[in-house]
């Protein structure tokens, strides 16, 4: 480029190294900073408050199957697993059905009642919001009901969530 | 007499050419001055406990999340990014770079929370893979505060105390 030369603009001609200046004020102008933040994840095996299979095998998650049956109540007591605070200390914790498929067509009603020397949570129904409450430190039992519609059929999945705090 | 006298007369001639090229060199003084200002915006801790400000210019900060296996753990206020520049800024998220050695990484979210609205602005994949590595640019204004929420989701299997790093770079940027 020659920087002699001018550029012709309607009228006017500008010397194309005072363009050139422009440019790099314009250049300049878009001058930007960028803060820099580390993040270091650290594996942890489970939380504080966790799922467990009986006696002390803590879980993140776990999968059960129980059969039901049309227009009968099935009670399974004590399932071989529960949930375990622990934990020293008391965590918020929520629990929620969050969905159940084909629930229409075969499940009438249900029953997840969790438990140690009383009752902490009694969902029957699917939620989109946690039931949260103060779990102290211990174990605790789940307790299913489930009753089946008239036509029940095939398969449900139960999914049930748990939120933990601090966890 | 004559070729004595070429010896004398060439020195002369290319002296004189390095002359007519020496002023043929002309030097442009640019002057430099940095001056330092104040950064535009500055990271302040959120309130769930989980950062920390490394410097006095609140311009560096570390993030301690932690990654359990199959189980995602949250953050939703992790770090604070607070204009202080007295005019709007734009800011954007970057992801400068990570580092999963260890594999443990199912998913990793890094989210810009402006007000009531939630943005995606980082994403990774299994092992870091960077699914989406930058966020748009958000506008800014004077005094504004906005939150930094995380989301970590580890693979099945993975081993306490391993460890997985991401830089995260925040630009900011006149409006």
């Amino acid at each position: 480029m020659n920087f002699r030369k001018s550029i012709h603009l309607g009228r006017f001609s500008i010397p194309a190294v005072v363009l050139l200046a422009i440019l790099v004020t314009s250049v300049a102008a878009a001058a930007y900073v960028v803060l820099s933040a580390t993040m270091t994840a650290t594996v942890v095996t489970n939380p504080k408050v966790s799922f467990f299979s009986w006696p002390s095998t803590k879980l993140n998650t776990f999968a059960y199957s129980v059969n039901i049956f049309p227009s009968i109540k099935t009670v399974d007591e004590n399932l071989t697993y529960g949930i375990w605070n622990w934990d020293t200390g008391v965590h918020q914790t929520g629990l929620r059905v969050s969905s159940i498929t084909n629930q229409v067509a075969n499940i009438a009603s249900f029953l997840v009642k969790v438990s140690n020397a009383t009752t902490v949570w009694s969902l029957t129904t699917v939620s989109s919001s946690y039931t949260v409450v103060s779990l102290a430190p211990g174990k605790y039992t789940i307790w299913l009901e489930i009753t089946g519609t008239s036509g029940a059929s095939g398969t449900s999945v139960f999914t049930m969530d748990m939120q933990v705090y601090n966890p | 007499m004559q070729k004595r006298l070429v010896i004398p007369l060439a020195i002369v001639f290319l002296s004189l050419i390095s002359i007519a090229i020496a002023t043929l060199i002309i030097t442009y003084n640019v002057t430099v001055t940095p001056t330092v200002v104040k950064s535009p915006i500055i990271f302040e801790n959120g309130t769930d406990g989980v950062s920390t400000i490394n410097n006095v210019n609140q311009t560096q900060a570390s993030i301690n999340p932690k990654i359990f296996p199959s189980v995602q753990w949250f953050s939703p206020d992790a770090l604070h990014i607070h204009n202080v520049n007295g005019t709007q800024v734009k800011i954007k998220l970057h992801a400068l770079s990570v580092a999963d050695p260890n594999g443990v990484i199912q998913s990793f979210n890094i989210t810009l929370i402006i007000g009531a609205n939630e943005y995606l602005a980082i994403q990774l994949g299994p092992n870091g893979t960077i699914i989406q590595g930058e966020s748009a640019y958000f506008t800014m204004n004077i005094n504004e505060i906005d939150s930094i929420k995380l989301v970590t989701l580890g693979k099945d299997g993975i081993i306490a105390g391993t460890t997985a790093t991401i830089n995260l770079g925040v630009e900011a940027t006149n409006v």
